[in-house]
């Protein structure tokens, strides 16, 4: 995968060139590149593999209380200044934006270090190998098999990714993160469509991941699901393993809005008005938190407002501590912001994590 | 009245004259002279060069798209505009294909240079995918086509003044608030225009220009201790700024806002076996999860096993010609060519022309949708040794892959209503547009609700209900189809956002329908605490 990461000092020149071209009251500049490799498998072999570069610069512009943004991926000083000025035209167009919040100055961001070469450097060749290693061991023959492994149907996806993320204000604001990512995940069927099973790991660096073990895991779980019966509606005690407990995660988010709270249109609104911070909303084993520096996770120190993010427990022994404050919804209601750039909880919360203590989900 | 035969022979003639505005010729050399109706020159060179490049570094096939991607996302809320965006997108994508492995390769350096770098880079992927590959990739036959298209519109709607868009939601949100209980209005459109280049190293080169909207309107009204929203169903199409206004948002808001007040009021639904009359906005988003899906080929196959998901149609010999998917009112159409449509071109993106074709005929499941390299797989099952055309990419640095043409359910032959529908129902239950919904990953067990429910009794509707959702399993479901709408009652919806794939890609894909009844379905209560 080619290396087109922009470094810090690349992207500073960069934003300082587009900043040099606006001429509106205040103007913000989020700016992502890098590149991305893949490569999907299905039938025990590869069907498609690519390798992406691309940069995105998005510009806000504020004038006279109206706000608009515009975004390409064209860097010539001809594009740059057609995107500045589609930004402050559309900035004029619009109305006054009552909920308008001032760009933020100059801010100071705690480093976190999710940079790894061993995935920006993951080709299609070693990608291959990876793919390779991970089919063989689902399909590897030991122990006592009900049916054939090497029949097994394998598919699944990797895909390593490496960029950054830069955001400067016409207030003095610049904030760098570079990091990569990679993920495999994987699905083995048995032949007769019964049992299936699925693994997966990811993480910042490519030491995250053994694609063999997770061959051999999806396939211990194919064979081990062959054959299942039904059963009738009713309640059961559920066991769910960690990356199935995950799946929950992503609606919560969008739930954990506090303005949707305060104006009663949320689980999370109270009856009669307010919110229910405060209250127990969960099992008293369920803890959730967001925090980019832990090491586990390794997130964005700042949202898409360039706010510096901290660690922020949302829900604490099943009892709701948090909910996502925007800026203006912060402001409105005399509180710290928790991040989220516009909309509350938006989409780089800077690294999620929940703990349910597996030894006594069965209770 | 036009009976389904000649429904069918008035979308296949759609077909031809669309395919009619290319210039088919099979072209000696890849740097053909070109014809005064092709596009952008620079594009046309730049796509040429790099599958030039992927031929000289070692391909037997290479494809390019330049495209050009200009979105606009505009929303407000009550009165305040929340966001106002432009955006562009501007680059190549190449595929390679190596002794029948794929590679792909991609970059915003729209330059010669640059994309002989992503063809060579694509002819790399190719061969070290090679490795693991042990079906080498055939290509179905597809003639050498060349030409320009462009969705027929009357007012491109980027270019409409941001002022009169802006203006447009805000009235829409003004007219919603006027209705008493109604606290919260958003709306918002999200338009696009999309300029595709398409080079192929079999002599096609063609540009097409894709114009889309999507408008969309939600109203929440506030009662005691309860909350109700109402979303309308504004189907995104492949049309021009017209389409927007003939939706008269602001003349039509405070019919919607009433009903998300009235659903303060409804009955809760008693759980049990109703007769369901679904309206085609409702009915539009059942077809696409539960026929559109599993009609996908590369999911019978097992190629989205890791993602999204297989199909109860497998496997392919099995099904084709022998399944009994439904009643034999049931006849569902894939198609390209429909006016209006979100998947509407005239070439797909590996330069397949653009046509319609049946995957479900009087209720017995008939044929797949299909790319070229999957159409050689059943070409002896179903006799069609081309490609359907269901080729598509989202953007210049996703690769094409198989997505789901417009996937309709044919009108019947009857002049029937959902009046008539109702008329003639004992004990129902009619739903309105598109709510929550849940479906397996084989497509075959599923629960959907909607917006707003009306219970029927005695051929009359009595009152509205709320909190109902319906819960079948594919087959079931459609072989209890008994009574259906006819031409004059069909409509098409969509979305502007179908997921599939990995890295996910997203289409644009529209359904169209018509009323249709279907008998003793099991109906849930979503509010009942179990």
């Amino acid at each position: 995968m080619a290396d087109t990461m922009m470094t810090r000092e690349a992207m500073q020149t960069l934003a300082k060139r587009i900043l040099a071209m606006s001429t509106a009251d205040e103007t913000r500049v989020n700016i992502t590149s890098g590149a991305t490799g893949n490569t999907r498998f299905a039938a025990g072999e590869i069907t498609t593999s690519g390798d992406t570069d691309n940069a995105e610069i998005s510009i806000t512009s504020t004038v006279g209380g109206r706000r608009a943004s515009s975004t390409t991926n064209l860097t010539d000083d001809a594009s740059l200044k057609r995107a500045v000025d589609t930004a402050e035209r559309l900035a004029k167009l619009s109305p006054q934006d009552l909920e308008l919040v001032p760009e933020l100055g100059p801010q100071q961001y705690q480093d976190v270090s999710a940079n790894n070469a061993d995935v920006s450097n993951l080709g299609a060749t070693a990608r291959a190998h990876a793919v390779e290693q991970l089919i063989a061991a689902a399909r590897a023959p030991g122990g006592v098999m009900p049916i054939d492994p090497a029949t097994l149907f394998v598919a699944g996806f990797l895909e390593a990714n490496g960029g950054a993320r830069g955001i400067a204000t016409s207030k003095g604001l610049f904030a760098y993160h570079a990091s990569t990512s990679v993920s495999l995940s994987c699905t083995a069927r048995t032949p007769d469509g019964t049992g299936s099973g699925y693994a997966s790991a990811g993480g910042r660096a490519w030491t995250a991941v053994d694609p063999a073990a997770l061959g051999r895991r999806a396939a211990q779980k194919a064979l081990a699901s062959r054959n299942p019966v039904a059963i009738e509606p009713g309640r059961y005690t559920v066991i769910l393993e960690p990356r199935a407990v995950a799946d929950f995660i992503p609606g919560l988010i969008g739930s954990l809005n506090a303005r949707s709270a305060d104006e009663g249109r949320s689980p999370f609104s109270k009856k009669g008005g307010g919110t229910k911070i405060g209250e127990k909303i969960a099992d008293e084993r369920v803890t959730m938190l967001s925090d980019p520096f832990d090491p586990e996770l390794l997130g964005q120190p700042f949202d898409n407002d360039g706010l510096p993010l901290k660690r922020v427990v949302w829900i604490e022994n099943g009892i709701l501590k948090n909910l996502a404050y925007s800026r203006f919804w912060a402001q409105k209601k005399g509180v710290e912001p928790t991040g989220g750039g516009g909309g509350g909880f938006g989409r780089n919360p800077g690294g999620l994590k929940r703990w349910v203590d597996p030894s006594r989900l069965m209770n | 009245m036009t009976s389904r035969r000649d429904f069918l022979k008035t979308t296949a003639l759609g077909a031809v004259a669309v395919a009619g505005t290319a210039q088919v010729a099979r072209a000696g050399t890849l740097l053909h002279k070109l014809s005064n109706d092709t596009g952008d020159p620079m594009a046309n060179e730049i796509a040429l060069a790099a599958i030039q490049a992927a031929k000289d570094a070692g391909a037997s096939y290479s494809d390019a798209r330049v495209g050009r991607y200009r979105r606009q996302f505009i929303a407000a809320r009550e009165r305040q505009v929340m966001g106002v965006s432009d955006s562009e997108s501007f680059g190549i994508g190449v595929r390679a294909l190596v002794n029948g492995a794929w590679g792909f390769a991609a970059t915003r350096d729209v330059s010669r240079a640059g994309a002989v770098r992503v063809a060579q880079q694509a002819v790399q992927v190719a061969r070290a995918a090679r490795a693991v590959t042990r079906t080498p990739v055939v290509l179905a036959p597809t003639p050498a086509v060349t030409g320009t298209w462009r969705t027929p519109v009357q007012q491109d709607p980027i270019d409409i003044p941001i002022e009169d868009k802006v203006a447009l939601l805000l009235a829409t949100n003004e007219a919603a608030l006027k209705i008493p209980g109604v606290r919260f209005a958003n709306s918002g459109l999200a338009l696009l225009r999309e300029e595709k280049t398409l080079a192929t190293t079999d002599g096609t080169l063609v540009t097409q220009t894709f114009v889309r909207v999507g408008p969309s309107f939600t109203v929440t009204a506030i009662g005691d201790g309860d909350f109700q929203s109402y979303t309308e169903e504004m189907a995104p199409r492949g049309a021009g700024w017209e389409y927007i206004t003939s939706l008269d948002m602001p003349g039509n808001a405070p019919k919607w806002a009433a009903l998300a007040a009235e659903k303060l009021t409804a009955r809760s639904v008693d759980v049990g076996r109703y007769d369901l009359i679904l309206d085609p906005t409702n009915l539009w988003l059942t077809i696409h999860e539960s026929v559109g899906h599993p009609t996908e080929l590369d999911r019978a196959r097992g190629y989205e096993a890791n993602y999204a998901g297989t199909s109860f149609v497998a496997p392919p010999e099995k099904m084709i010609s022998k399944l009994k998917y439904g009643s034999r009112l049931m006849n569902i159409q894939a198609d390209r060519t429909q006016q209006d449509s979100l998947s509407r071109c005239a070439w797909d993106d590996e330069g397949v022309a653009a046509e319609s074709w049946l995957l479900i005929k009087d209720g017995i499941f008939h044929d797949y949708q299909t790319v070229r390299d999957q159409a050689p797989a059943i070409a002896s099952l179903n006799g069609v040794k081309h490609s359907h055309g269901c080729s598509f990419a989202d953007s210049w640095d996703s690769v094409q892959f198989q997505r789901m043409p417009n996937v309709s359910l044919l009108p019947g032959e009857h002049d029937t209503t959902i009046d008539d529908i109702i008329a003639d129902t004992d004990h129902g239950i009619v739903i309105k547009n598109r709510g929550s919904w849940s479906i397996d990953q084989q497509r075959y067990n599923f629960q959907f609700s909607g917006q707003v429910f009306y219970e029927v009794k005695k051929g009359k509707i009595t009152g509205m209900l709320k909190d109902v959702a319906y819960q079948a399993r594919t087959p079931d479901f459609w072989n209890s189809m008994d009574m259906i709408g006819g031409k004059r009652s069909y409509w098409l919806g969509g979305t502007f956002s179908d997921g599939k794939g990995e890295p996910g890609q997203s289409s644009s894909v529209s359904h169209g329908c018509v009323p249709a009844r279907f008998r003793q379905v099991n109906i849930i209560n979503t509010a009942r605490n179990v």
